[in-house]
Protein backbone atom coordinates (compact mmCIF):
# COMPACT_ATOMS: atom_id res chain seq x y z
CA UNK A 1 0.00 0.00 0.00
CA UNK A 2 2.53 2.55 1.13
CA UNK A 3 4.84 2.01 -1.81
CA UNK A 4 2.17 3.74 -3.87
CA UNK A 5 3.23 6.91 -2.12
CA UNK A 6 6.75 6.21 -3.22
CA UNK A 7 5.55 6.00 -6.80
CA UNK A 8 3.48 9.15 -6.26
CA UNK A 9 6.66 10.84 -5.05
CA UNK A 10 8.43 9.78 -8.22
CA UNK A 11 5.54 11.01 -10.35
CA UNK A 12 5.76 14.36 -8.60
CA UNK A 13 9.51 14.54 -9.02
CA UNK A 14 9.36 13.43 -12.64
CA UNK A 15 6.71 15.98 -13.55
CA UNK A 16 8.83 18.68 -11.97
CA UNK A 17 11.77 17.43 -13.96
CA UNK A 18 9.65 17.34 -17.11
CA UNK A 19 8.91 21.04 -16.81
CA UNK A 20 11.58 22.32 -19.23
CA UNK A 21 9.18 21.48 -22.03
CA UNK A 22 7.13 24.54 -21.08
CA UNK A 23 10.14 26.81 -21.39
CA UNK A 24 8.74 28.37 -24.51
CA UNK A 25 5.47 29.41 -22.92
CA UNK A 26 4.51 32.98 -23.67
CA UNK A 27 5.14 35.92 -21.40
CA UNK A 28 3.83 38.77 -23.52
CA UNK A 29 0.44 38.77 -25.19
CA UNK A 30 -0.15 40.74 -28.34
CA UNK A 31 -3.53 41.14 -29.95
CA UNK A 32 -3.36 42.05 -33.62
CA UNK A 33 -5.70 43.07 -36.38
CA UNK A 34 -4.88 42.99 -40.06
CA UNK A 35 -6.35 44.80 -43.05
CA UNK A 36 -5.48 43.91 -46.64
CA UNK A 37 -4.90 47.01 -48.75
CA UNK A 38 -6.03 46.45 -52.34
CA UNK A 39 -5.10 49.08 -54.90
CA UNK A 40 -7.24 47.77 -57.69
CA UNK A 41 -9.64 44.85 -57.53
CA UNK A 42 -7.77 41.71 -56.62
CA UNK A 43 -4.32 43.31 -56.35
CA UNK A 44 -2.73 43.18 -52.93
CA UNK A 45 -0.59 46.21 -52.17
CA UNK A 46 0.09 46.26 -48.44
CA UNK A 47 -0.91 45.02 -45.02
CA UNK A 48 -2.18 47.48 -42.41
CA UNK A 49 -1.28 45.96 -39.07
CA UNK A 50 -2.25 46.92 -35.52
CA UNK A 51 -0.60 45.47 -32.43
CA UNK A 52 -2.19 45.80 -29.03
CA UNK A 53 0.12 44.82 -26.15
CA UNK A 54 -1.25 43.37 -22.92
CA UNK A 55 -1.64 45.95 -20.11
CA UNK A 56 1.45 44.86 -18.15
CA UNK A 57 3.74 44.82 -21.17
CA UNK A 58 2.27 48.18 -22.23
CA UNK A 59 3.27 49.70 -18.89
CA UNK A 60 6.70 48.08 -19.09
CA UNK A 61 7.37 49.38 -22.61
CA UNK A 62 6.41 52.88 -21.48
CA UNK A 63 8.53 52.66 -18.31
CA UNK A 64 11.52 51.30 -20.21
CA UNK A 65 11.34 54.29 -22.54
CA UNK A 66 10.99 56.70 -19.65
CA UNK A 67 7.41 57.61 -20.56
CA UNK A 68 4.87 58.30 -17.82
CA UNK A 69 1.27 58.44 -18.99
CA UNK A 70 -1.10 61.06 -17.60
CA UNK A 71 -3.05 60.20 -14.48
CA UNK A 72 -6.01 59.50 -16.78
CA UNK A 73 -3.86 56.97 -18.64
CA UNK A 74 -3.29 58.91 -21.87
CA UNK A 75 -0.15 59.85 -23.79
CA UNK A 76 0.83 63.32 -24.96
CA UNK A 77 1.97 64.04 -28.53
CA UNK A 78 5.63 63.92 -27.57
CA UNK A 79 5.31 60.45 -26.02
CA UNK A 80 3.35 59.16 -29.02
CA UNK A 81 6.00 60.49 -31.40
CA UNK A 82 8.79 58.88 -29.38
CA UNK A 83 7.03 55.52 -29.40
CA UNK A 84 6.19 55.71 -33.11
CA UNK A 85 9.81 56.39 -33.87
CA UNK A 86 11.03 53.48 -31.77
CA UNK A 87 8.75 51.08 -33.67
CA UNK A 88 9.75 52.33 -37.14
CA UNK A 89 13.10 50.58 -37.07
CA UNK A 90 13.28 46.79 -36.78
CA UNK A 91 15.91 44.18 -36.86
CA UNK A 92 15.58 42.61 -40.32
CA UNK A 93 15.21 39.14 -38.79
CA UNK A 94 12.05 40.17 -36.92
CA UNK A 95 8.94 39.03 -38.76
CA UNK A 96 6.76 41.79 -37.32
CA UNK A 97 4.43 39.12 -35.89
CA UNK A 98 2.98 38.53 -39.39
CA UNK A 99 4.41 36.53 -42.27
CA UNK A 100 2.85 36.83 -45.70
CA UNK A 101 3.03 34.10 -48.30
CA UNK A 102 1.56 34.01 -51.79
CA UNK A 103 0.85 30.58 -53.15
CA UNK A 104 3.00 29.15 -50.40
CA UNK A 105 6.04 31.32 -51.21
CA UNK A 106 7.11 33.78 -48.53
CA UNK A 107 6.98 37.46 -49.47
CA UNK A 108 9.32 39.99 -47.87
CA UNK A 109 7.35 43.01 -46.75
CA UNK A 110 8.76 46.52 -46.52
CA UNK A 111 9.90 48.13 -43.29
CA UNK A 112 6.96 49.57 -41.34
CA UNK A 113 5.57 52.85 -42.67
CA UNK A 114 3.28 55.49 -41.17
CA UNK A 115 3.84 54.18 -37.67
CA UNK A 116 1.41 55.46 -35.04
CA UNK A 117 1.29 54.71 -31.31
CA UNK A 118 -1.21 55.39 -28.56
CA UNK A 119 -2.33 54.16 -25.18
CA UNK A 120 -6.02 53.20 -25.07
CA UNK A 121 -7.66 51.66 -22.00
CA UNK A 122 -4.25 50.78 -20.58
CA UNK A 123 -3.11 49.00 -23.74
CA UNK A 124 -0.38 50.27 -26.01
CA UNK A 125 -1.38 50.31 -29.69
CA UNK A 126 1.12 50.34 -32.53
CA UNK A 127 -0.29 50.80 -36.04
CA UNK A 128 1.70 50.68 -39.27
CA UNK A 129 1.65 49.61 -42.87
CA UNK A 130 3.95 47.16 -44.68
CA UNK A 131 3.99 47.11 -48.47
CA UNK A 132 4.55 44.20 -50.86
CA UNK A 133 7.51 44.64 -53.25
CA UNK A 134 4.89 45.35 -55.93
CA UNK A 135 1.09 45.17 -56.04
CA UNK A 136 0.30 41.56 -56.80
CA UNK A 137 -2.83 40.27 -58.45
CA UNK A 138 -4.32 37.45 -56.51
CA UNK A 139 -6.39 36.33 -59.48
CA UNK A 140 -3.35 34.85 -61.15
CA UNK A 141 -1.85 33.60 -57.90
CA UNK A 142 -2.90 31.03 -55.42
CA UNK A 143 -4.21 32.35 -52.12
CA UNK A 144 -2.46 34.85 -49.91
CA UNK A 145 -1.90 33.67 -46.36
CA UNK A 146 -0.83 35.67 -43.33
CA UNK A 147 0.49 33.66 -40.41
CA UNK A 148 0.46 35.65 -37.19
CA UNK A 149 3.07 34.56 -34.66
CA UNK A 150 6.44 35.31 -33.11
CA UNK A 151 9.27 32.86 -33.74
CA UNK A 152 10.21 31.97 -30.17
CA UNK A 153 6.68 32.07 -28.70
CA UNK A 154 7.96 34.45 -26.03
CA UNK A 155 5.17 36.61 -27.44
CA UNK A 156 1.80 34.92 -27.84
CA UNK A 157 0.39 36.77 -30.81
CA UNK A 158 -3.26 36.34 -31.69
CA UNK A 159 -5.68 37.88 -34.16
CA UNK A 160 -8.45 39.51 -32.16
CA UNK A 161 -10.64 40.86 -34.92
CA UNK A 162 -11.96 39.60 -38.22
CA UNK A 163 -9.58 40.66 -41.01
CA UNK A 164 -10.81 43.43 -43.30
CA UNK A 165 -10.11 44.59 -46.85
CA UNK A 166 -9.36 48.25 -47.46
CA UNK A 167 -9.90 49.71 -50.95
CA UNK A 168 -10.95 47.66 -53.93
CA UNK A 169 -11.91 44.37 -52.38
CA UNK A 170 -13.76 43.19 -55.46
CA UNK A 171 -14.52 39.51 -55.25
CA UNK A 172 -11.89 38.86 -52.56
CA UNK A 173 -12.67 37.50 -49.13
CA UNK A 174 -10.51 37.12 -46.02
CA UNK A 175 -11.02 34.23 -43.61
CA UNK A 176 -9.56 33.91 -40.14
CA UNK A 177 -8.53 30.47 -38.86
CA UNK A 178 -7.53 30.84 -35.22
CA UNK A 179 -5.06 28.39 -33.71
CA UNK A 180 -7.05 25.59 -32.14
CA UNK A 181 -5.26 24.26 -29.07
CA UNK A 182 -7.48 21.18 -28.91
CA UNK A 183 -6.44 19.66 -32.20
CA UNK A 184 -3.78 17.13 -33.00
CA UNK A 185 -1.53 20.14 -33.49
CA UNK A 186 -1.16 20.59 -29.74
CA UNK A 187 0.24 17.10 -29.43
CA UNK A 188 2.77 17.89 -32.16
CA UNK A 189 3.70 21.13 -30.41
CA UNK A 190 4.17 19.52 -27.05
CA UNK A 191 6.20 16.76 -28.58
CA UNK A 192 8.28 19.34 -30.41
CA UNK A 193 8.98 21.36 -27.30
CA UNK A 194 9.56 18.21 -25.30
CA UNK A 195 12.13 17.00 -27.79
CA UNK A 196 13.78 20.39 -27.84
CA UNK A 197 14.38 20.00 -24.15
CA UNK A 198 15.47 16.40 -24.13
CA UNK A 199 17.42 15.90 -27.29
CA UNK A 200 18.96 19.35 -27.28
CA UNK A 201 17.91 20.02 -30.84
CA UNK A 202 19.54 23.39 -31.49
CA UNK A 203 16.89 24.53 -33.94
CA UNK A 204 14.29 26.08 -31.63
CA UNK A 205 13.66 28.79 -34.22
CA UNK A 206 10.20 29.16 -35.60
CA UNK A 207 8.50 27.10 -32.89
CA UNK A 208 6.01 29.97 -32.56
CA UNK A 209 4.70 29.27 -36.08
CA UNK A 210 3.05 26.15 -34.70
CA UNK A 211 0.80 28.38 -32.59
CA UNK A 212 -0.08 30.77 -35.42
CA UNK A 213 -3.48 32.23 -36.18
CA UNK A 214 -3.85 32.22 -39.96
CA UNK A 215 -5.71 34.50 -42.34
CA UNK A 216 -6.40 33.44 -45.89
CA UNK A 217 -7.30 35.89 -48.63
CA UNK A 218 -8.92 34.41 -51.72
CA UNK A 219 -10.12 36.21 -54.82
CA UNK A 220 -12.47 35.12 -57.54
CA UNK B 1 26.83 -9.95 -4.28
CA UNK B 2 23.12 -9.96 -3.52
CA UNK B 3 23.59 -6.47 -2.21
CA UNK B 4 24.97 -5.26 -5.52
CA UNK B 5 22.17 -6.95 -7.44
CA UNK B 6 19.57 -5.46 -5.15
CA UNK B 7 21.20 -2.08 -5.36
CA UNK B 8 21.41 -2.16 -9.14
CA UNK B 9 17.85 -3.40 -9.37
CA UNK B 10 16.54 -0.61 -7.16
CA UNK B 11 18.35 2.06 -9.14
CA UNK B 12 17.18 0.60 -12.44
CA UNK B 13 13.57 0.33 -11.24
CA UNK B 14 13.57 3.90 -9.98
CA UNK B 15 15.11 5.15 -13.22
CA UNK B 16 12.61 3.26 -15.39
CA UNK B 17 9.63 4.55 -13.42
CA UNK B 18 11.03 8.09 -13.59
CA UNK B 19 11.49 7.92 -17.36
CA UNK B 20 8.05 6.39 -17.93
CA UNK B 21 6.38 9.03 -15.79
CA UNK B 22 8.41 11.70 -17.52
CA UNK B 23 7.07 10.61 -20.88
CA UNK B 24 3.49 10.11 -19.72
CA UNK B 25 3.24 13.36 -17.79
CA UNK B 26 3.58 15.52 -20.91
CA UNK B 27 -0.14 15.85 -21.59
CA UNK B 28 -1.15 16.44 -17.97
CA UNK B 29 1.62 18.93 -17.46
CA UNK B 30 0.56 20.71 -20.66
CA UNK B 31 -2.89 21.29 -19.15
CA UNK B 32 -1.45 22.57 -15.88
CA UNK B 33 0.94 24.86 -17.73
CA UNK B 34 -1.85 26.24 -19.91
CA UNK B 35 -3.97 26.93 -16.85
CA UNK B 36 -1.03 28.58 -15.08
CA UNK B 37 -0.29 30.79 -18.08
CA UNK B 38 -3.94 31.90 -18.30
CA UNK B 39 -4.06 32.67 -14.56
CA UNK B 40 -0.75 34.48 -14.74
CA UNK B 41 -2.06 36.62 -17.57
CA UNK B 42 -5.22 37.48 -15.62
CA UNK B 43 -3.26 38.48 -12.51
CA UNK B 44 -0.85 40.47 -14.66
CA UNK B 45 -3.74 42.41 -16.17
CA UNK B 46 -5.13 43.09 -12.70
CA UNK B 47 -1.76 44.37 -11.53
CA UNK B 48 -1.53 46.72 -14.51
CA UNK B 49 -5.07 47.92 -13.87
CA UNK B 50 -4.22 48.53 -10.20
CA UNK B 51 -1.14 50.55 -11.21
CA UNK B 52 -3.35 52.85 -13.27
CA UNK B 53 -5.83 52.94 -10.39
CA UNK B 54 -3.12 53.86 -7.88
CA UNK B 55 -1.99 56.76 -10.02
CA UNK B 56 -5.55 57.98 -10.45
CA UNK B 57 -6.07 57.69 -6.68
CA UNK B 58 -8.80 55.06 -7.04
CA UNK B 59 -9.98 53.63 -3.71
CA UNK B 60 -8.92 50.05 -3.13
CA UNK B 61 -6.13 50.20 -5.72
CA UNK B 62 -3.47 49.38 -3.11
CA UNK B 63 -5.35 46.30 -2.01
CA UNK B 64 -6.03 45.29 -5.61
CA UNK B 65 -2.33 45.55 -6.47
CA UNK B 66 -1.20 43.49 -3.47
CA UNK B 67 -3.87 40.84 -4.03
CA UNK B 68 -3.04 40.49 -7.73
CA UNK B 69 0.70 40.37 -6.98
CA UNK B 70 0.20 37.59 -4.43
CA UNK B 71 -1.88 35.57 -6.88
CA UNK B 72 0.64 36.17 -9.63
CA UNK B 73 3.49 34.94 -7.42
CA UNK B 74 1.58 31.77 -6.58
CA UNK B 75 0.72 30.72 -10.15
CA UNK B 76 4.00 31.98 -11.54
CA UNK B 77 5.83 29.57 -9.25
CA UNK B 78 4.18 26.73 -11.20
CA UNK B 79 6.31 27.67 -14.16
CA UNK B 80 9.91 26.68 -14.60
CA UNK B 81 12.90 28.68 -13.45
CA UNK B 82 11.92 28.89 -9.82
CA UNK B 83 13.23 27.16 -6.77
CA UNK B 84 10.30 24.77 -6.57
CA UNK B 85 11.95 21.82 -8.26
CA UNK B 86 15.11 22.33 -6.27
CA UNK B 87 13.14 22.45 -3.02
CA UNK B 88 11.15 19.39 -4.08
CA UNK B 89 14.28 17.48 -5.03
CA UNK B 90 16.00 18.27 -1.76
CA UNK B 91 12.83 17.33 0.15
CA UNK B 92 12.74 13.95 -1.60
CA UNK B 93 16.42 13.26 -1.50
CA UNK B 94 17.53 14.34 1.95
CA UNK B 95 16.40 14.01 5.54
CA UNK B 96 15.46 17.67 5.87
CA UNK B 97 12.39 18.21 8.10
CA UNK B 98 9.26 19.64 6.43
CA UNK B 99 9.16 22.75 8.60
CA UNK B 100 12.79 23.56 7.84
CA UNK B 101 12.28 23.07 4.11
CA UNK B 102 9.11 25.20 4.14
CA UNK B 103 11.10 27.91 5.94
CA UNK B 104 13.76 27.64 3.24
CA UNK B 105 10.99 28.08 0.63
CA UNK B 106 9.69 31.20 2.38
CA UNK B 107 13.11 32.72 3.05
CA UNK B 108 14.35 32.11 -0.47
CA UNK B 109 11.26 33.71 -2.03
CA UNK B 110 11.46 36.73 0.27
CA UNK B 111 15.21 37.04 -0.33
CA UNK B 112 14.50 36.87 -4.04
CA UNK B 113 12.00 39.72 -3.68
CA UNK B 114 14.34 41.88 -1.60
CA UNK B 115 17.16 41.26 -4.07
CA UNK B 116 14.87 42.36 -6.94
CA UNK B 117 14.02 45.58 -5.08
CA UNK B 118 17.70 46.29 -4.35
CA UNK B 119 18.64 45.63 -7.97
CA UNK B 120 15.96 47.79 -9.59
CA UNK B 121 15.62 50.68 -7.16
CA UNK B 122 19.32 50.65 -6.32
CA UNK B 123 20.20 50.48 -10.00
CA UNK B 124 17.90 53.35 -10.91
CA UNK B 125 18.76 55.50 -7.90
CA UNK B 126 22.51 54.99 -7.60
CA UNK B 127 23.72 53.89 -11.00
CA UNK B 128 21.12 55.40 -13.33
CA UNK B 129 21.01 52.22 -15.37
CA UNK B 130 18.26 51.64 -17.92
CA UNK B 131 15.45 49.13 -17.60
CA UNK B 132 16.91 47.08 -20.45
CA UNK B 133 20.29 46.91 -18.73
CA UNK B 134 18.59 45.65 -15.57
CA UNK B 135 16.57 42.90 -17.22
CA UNK B 136 19.61 42.07 -19.35
CA UNK B 137 21.71 41.64 -16.21
CA UNK B 138 19.08 39.35 -14.70
CA UNK B 139 18.70 37.22 -17.80
CA UNK B 140 22.29 37.09 -18.96
CA UNK B 141 24.20 36.77 -15.69
CA UNK B 142 21.99 36.17 -12.67
CA UNK B 143 19.84 33.43 -14.23
CA UNK B 144 22.85 31.32 -15.31
CA UNK B 145 24.47 31.97 -11.91
CA UNK B 146 21.36 30.63 -10.23
CA UNK B 147 21.22 27.56 -12.50
CA UNK B 148 24.88 26.84 -11.83
CA UNK B 149 24.31 27.06 -8.09
CA UNK B 150 21.27 24.80 -8.44
CA UNK B 151 23.27 22.25 -10.46
CA UNK B 152 25.85 22.32 -7.69
CA UNK B 153 23.17 21.33 -5.18
CA UNK B 154 22.09 18.53 -7.54
CA UNK B 155 25.68 17.36 -7.95
CA UNK B 156 26.12 17.41 -4.17
CA UNK B 157 23.12 15.10 -3.77
CA UNK B 158 24.50 12.75 -6.42
CA UNK B 159 27.94 12.67 -4.81
CA UNK B 160 26.48 11.95 -1.38
CA UNK B 161 24.28 9.20 -2.77
CA UNK B 162 27.34 7.66 -4.43
CA UNK B 163 29.27 7.85 -1.16
CA UNK B 164 26.40 6.11 0.62
CA UNK B 165 26.32 3.40 -2.05
CA UNK B 166 30.04 2.79 -1.91
CA UNK B 167 29.99 2.60 1.89
CA UNK B 168 27.22 0.00 1.68
CA UNK B 169 29.14 -1.83 -0.99
CA UNK B 170 32.22 -2.02 1.24
CA UNK B 171 30.13 -2.91 4.28
CA UNK B 172 28.36 -5.75 2.49
CA UNK B 173 31.63 -6.90 0.95
CA UNK B 174 33.21 -7.13 4.40
CA UNK B 175 30.28 -9.07 5.74
CA UNK B 176 30.47 -11.35 2.76
CA UNK B 177 33.94 -12.43 3.87
CA UNK B 178 33.40 -12.64 7.60
CA UNK B 179 29.83 -13.84 7.99
CA UNK B 180 28.66 -15.17 4.68
CA UNK B 181 25.26 -16.11 6.05
CA UNK B 182 24.53 -12.49 6.89
CA UNK B 183 24.80 -11.37 3.32
CA UNK B 184 21.50 -9.51 3.27
CA UNK B 185 21.67 -8.06 6.76
CA UNK B 186 23.15 -4.77 5.69
CA UNK B 187 19.61 -3.70 4.88
CA UNK B 188 18.53 -3.09 8.48
CA UNK B 189 16.92 0.05 9.82
CA UNK B 190 20.17 1.93 10.40
CA UNK B 191 21.20 2.81 6.86
CA UNK B 192 24.76 4.08 6.85
CA UNK B 193 23.57 6.91 4.63
CA UNK B 194 21.32 8.43 7.27
CA UNK B 195 24.08 10.58 8.68
CA UNK B 196 25.07 11.59 5.19
CA UNK B 197 21.53 12.66 4.36
CA UNK B 198 21.28 14.75 7.50
CA UNK B 199 24.29 16.74 6.42
CA UNK B 200 22.33 18.64 3.81
CA UNK B 201 20.27 20.18 6.60
CA UNK B 202 23.24 22.06 8.02
CA UNK B 203 23.20 25.85 8.15
CA UNK B 204 25.72 26.12 5.34
CA UNK B 205 23.65 23.91 3.05
CA UNK B 206 20.48 25.80 3.94
CA UNK B 207 22.11 29.10 3.09
CA UNK B 208 23.38 27.72 -0.23
CA UNK B 209 19.87 26.55 -1.07
CA UNK B 210 18.35 29.95 -0.27
CA UNK B 211 20.98 31.93 -2.17
CA UNK B 212 20.94 29.69 -5.24
CA UNK B 213 17.24 30.44 -5.59
CA UNK B 214 17.33 34.10 -4.54
CA UNK B 215 20.21 35.24 -6.76
CA UNK B 216 18.00 35.10 -9.82
CA UNK B 217 15.15 37.62 -9.41
CA UNK B 218 11.76 36.81 -10.90
CA UNK B 219 11.22 38.66 -14.19
CA UNK B 220 7.67 39.57 -13.20
CA UNK B 221 8.99 41.30 -10.08
CA UNK B 222 11.63 43.20 -12.06
CA UNK B 223 9.04 44.42 -14.55
CA UNK B 224 6.66 45.56 -11.84
CA UNK B 225 9.46 47.43 -10.05
CA UNK B 226 10.63 49.14 -13.24
CA UNK B 227 7.04 50.24 -13.86
CA UNK B 228 6.51 51.36 -10.26
CA UNK B 229 9.70 53.45 -10.30
CA UNK B 230 8.78 55.19 -13.54
CA UNK B 231 5.17 55.76 -12.46
CA UNK B 232 6.20 57.22 -9.08
CA UNK B 233 4.59 54.50 -7.00
CA UNK B 234 7.84 52.97 -5.78
CA UNK B 235 6.54 52.08 -2.31
CA UNK B 236 3.49 50.27 -3.66
CA UNK B 237 5.73 48.45 -6.13
CA UNK B 238 8.08 47.23 -3.41
CA UNK B 239 5.18 46.13 -1.21
CA UNK B 240 3.60 44.28 -4.14
CA UNK B 241 6.86 42.48 -4.92
CA UNK B 242 7.17 41.31 -1.30
CA UNK B 243 3.60 39.97 -1.44
CA UNK B 244 4.45 38.35 -4.78
CA UNK B 245 7.37 36.61 -3.04
CA UNK B 246 5.00 35.37 -0.34
CA UNK B 247 2.71 33.96 -3.05
CA UNK B 248 5.67 32.16 -4.62
CA UNK B 249 6.66 30.88 -1.19
CA UNK B 250 3.16 29.46 -0.68
CA UNK B 251 3.50 27.36 -3.84
CA UNK B 252 7.11 26.37 -3.12
CA UNK B 253 6.13 25.61 0.48
CA UNK B 254 3.43 23.21 -0.76
CA UNK B 255 6.08 21.44 -2.83
CA UNK B 256 8.40 21.38 0.18
CA UNK B 257 5.86 19.80 2.52
CA UNK B 258 4.58 17.30 -0.03
CA UNK B 259 8.08 16.24 -1.07
CA UNK B 260 9.04 15.57 2.54
CA UNK B 261 5.78 13.64 3.01
CA UNK B 262 6.43 11.66 -0.15
CA UNK B 263 9.94 10.83 0.98
CA UNK B 264 8.58 9.67 4.35
CA UNK B 265 6.11 7.43 2.57
CA UNK B 266 8.76 6.03 0.28
CA UNK B 267 10.97 5.39 3.29
CA UNK B 268 8.21 3.63 5.17
CA UNK B 269 7.43 1.50 2.13
CA UNK B 270 11.05 0.53 1.56
CA UNK B 271 11.46 -0.13 5.30
CA UNK B 272 8.66 -2.67 5.19
CA UNK B 273 10.28 -4.22 2.14
CA UNK B 274 13.63 -4.26 3.92
CA UNK B 275 15.49 -2.17 1.36
CA UNK B 276 15.71 1.10 3.27
CA UNK B 277 19.50 1.33 3.05
CA UNK B 278 19.25 1.19 -0.73
CA UNK B 279 16.06 3.17 -1.17
CA UNK B 280 17.18 6.32 0.63
CA UNK B 281 20.34 6.91 -1.36
CA UNK B 282 18.52 5.80 -4.55
CA UNK B 283 15.92 8.48 -4.02
CA UNK B 284 18.69 10.94 -3.30
CA UNK B 285 20.53 9.92 -6.45
CA UNK B 286 17.44 10.30 -8.62
CA UNK B 287 16.56 13.65 -7.00
CA UNK B 288 20.10 14.88 -7.50
CA UNK B 289 20.16 13.78 -11.13
CA UNK B 290 16.74 15.35 -11.77
CA UNK B 291 17.88 18.65 -10.26
CA UNK B 292 21.09 18.53 -12.29
CA UNK B 293 19.25 17.74 -15.49
CA UNK B 294 16.65 20.46 -14.90
CA UNK B 295 19.29 23.09 -14.10
CA UNK B 296 21.26 22.10 -17.19
CA UNK B 297 18.12 22.37 -19.33
CA UNK B 298 17.49 25.84 -17.92
CA UNK B 299 21.09 26.83 -18.52
CA UNK B 300 20.85 25.60 -22.07
CA UNK B 301 17.52 27.14 -22.98
CA UNK B 302 17.32 30.03 -20.57
CA UNK B 303 14.14 31.27 -18.98
CA UNK B 304 11.87 33.84 -20.50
Amino acid sequence: MTHRYGIAALIGLASLAAAPQVQAHPHVFVDTSIAFVMEEPGALQALDITWRFDPMESLYILAAQGITPSVEGTLDAEARAKLSESYADWHPAFNGFARLSLGGAQVDLSAPRDVEADLVDGQLWIRFSRALPAPTSLHSQANAEVAVYEDTYFYAVTVGEQPTITGAGGDCAATLTPFDPDTQELVIIQTTLFELGREETPDIEGVGALFADRITLTCG
Amino acid sequence: MRMILLLGGAVAAVAVVAVLVLMASGAVWGDVARWAVAEQRAFQNEMALAVHGLRAGAPGAWFALLAAAGGYGFVHALGPGHGKFLIGGVGLGTAVPAVRLAAVALLSSLAQAVWAIILVYGGFFLLEVTAHQLTGLAERYLAPASYLAISAVGALLVVRAMQAFSRQFRASGHKGHGHAHHGACGCGGHGPSAHDLERVTSLRDTTTLILSIAVRPCTGALFLLVIAWQMDIALAGAAAVMVMGTGTAAMTGLVAVSSVFARGAARAASDSLGVIAVAAPSLQLVSGLAILWFAMALLRYGTP
